[in-house]
């Protein structure tokens, strides 16, 4: 950008003069609109610094201090808050969403909901309505929350167990997709810990949701003569499935230990 | 979605939410697959082709170690829990199923003992209806 200040053979000229051109307001208006405010609509559209969720107890859950544009202009939350929630249903994803406040941001600012946002474009970020979701948590069978943890723009759940999403003792031998239990956020980057009984010869294979391989190869996610339990970072495909086969049927039991929080979402 | 063995009636599969691939996988293999939430296959079955719990049995010996010389004994009792507990339990030693009788839930099985060093694995015979153990006595030189 050029230099903005006036010149000492520029004349001074203030806002809205008919034929001439504001130069003492020139560099000031640089990113900034006409009241001295910033002008987020260029610089930090769709920005999101902190207001990471995590389960406070059963029907609770806190959001950190944090900064969020919501439809254009940018809101704080200078403290933690804390959540109150009722009326859950069973074993559901909800999904945090902050109303545009009128001054900071407040746990009155902040709403949850079954219903699942879509991104953006134009406001940059995953919206439901006019309300932006910053974080979402899940629901036990009793309808409580369970525990959580969103760190570093990833969810986790905090035990291991919620997590499962396929546990069996007859596992696929071709290779099969299975949804692994995440939000319906689109295609999400996912963390699975897998555990398959240990016996000579048998094996497991994974791939990303996407693949059309067959998995008998060594070019995937493949696992022989294992026994035991370990990781495996995959990538889902739009419906949240990744793909598995298992060879010599061991009992296998598949868990989502955690996702990457998609853009838009992350802190 | 749940997954059983339509003879043994063993819960042998489930998963979070309807999973149609892996629906297939299970009715391709025989399974009868119906609508379930995600419970733990060990604690479950479907006699009577209903999730039904299986019914808990402990094992407790009074030592889990014996000589293996032909004469040392551990004896081990069996309870089975549960207000109506069934009047005999078969047991697994080892190789051999043992019938034994139950008095309010609880038995006594036959001295267990050993001539030559060996692991002798106790549990219930009939693992699709009850779910506990393996208690493991160990015979040593």
């Amino acid at each position: 950008m050029s230099d903005q200040r006036i010149q000492y053979d520029e004349g001074m000229v203030g806002a809205n003069h008919p034929t001439k051109s504001d130069t003492l307001n020139r560099l000031m208006l640089v990113e900034h609109n006409n009241d001295g405010t910033h002008d987020i609509s260029t610089a930090t559209l769709g920005h999101l610094c902190g207001l990471e969720a995590s389960r406070k107890d059963s029907d609770e859950f806190y959001l950190e201090p944090g900064e969020v544009d919501i439809g254009g202009a940018s809101y704080t939350a200078t403290a933690q808050l804390t959540k109150q929630v009722s009326g859950l249903s069973a074993d559901t994803w909800y999904y945090i969403y902050a109303t545009a406040p009128s001054g900071d941001l407040t746990a009155g600012d902040i709403s949850y909901s079954s219903t699942a946002p879509s991104f953006s474009g134009s406001k940059v970020g995953w919206y439901n309505g006019e309300d932006r979701c910053v974080g979402v948590f899940k629901s036990d069978g009793s309808s409580n929350i369970l525990p959580f943890y969103c760190t570093g723009g990833w969810f986790f759940y905090g035990t291991l167990e919620d997590g499962v999403f396929l546990d069996t003792s007859s596992p696929a031998s071709s290779k099969t997709a299975v949804a692994v239990g995440a939000p319906n956020l689109g295609r999400l980057a996912v963390l699975i810990h897998y555990y398959c009984s240990p016996a000579a010869s048998r094996e497991i294979a994974f791939d990303n949701g996407d693949s059309s391989a067959d998995l008998s190869s060594n070019k995937y996610y493949r696992f022989e003569d294992i026994g035991g339990a370990s990781e495996v970072a995959l990538l889902t495909d739009a419906s949240q499935q990744v793909n598995y086969r298992a060879q010599n049927n061991p009992s296998v039991t598949l868990c989502l230990r955690g996702f990457k929080l998609p853009a838009g979402m992350t802190a | 979605m749940h997954a059983y063995d339509p003879m043994s009636k063993e819960l042998k599969g489930a998963c979070d939410g309807a999973q149609p691939e892996q629906s297939a996988v299970w009715q391709a293999q025989g399974l009868t697959v119906v609508a379930g939430s995600l419970v733990p296959l060990e604690d479950y079955n479907y006699l009577g082709d209903a999730l039904t719990a299986k019914t808990a049995v402990s094992f407790a010996a009074d030592k889990t170690g014996i000589a293996a010389d032909g004469l040392d004994q551990a004896l081990v009792t069996v309870s089975v829990a549960g207000e109506t507990p069934p009047a005999s339990i078969e047991v697994l030693v080892g190789d051999t199923v043992e019938s034994l009788a139950l008095s309010a839930g609880e038995g006594t099985l036959d001295p267990i003992s050993a001539e030559t060093p060996c692991s002798i694995v106790v549990g219930p015979a009939d693992t699709v209806a009850f779910k506990g153990g393996p208690l493991v006595i160990e015979a040593a030189e």
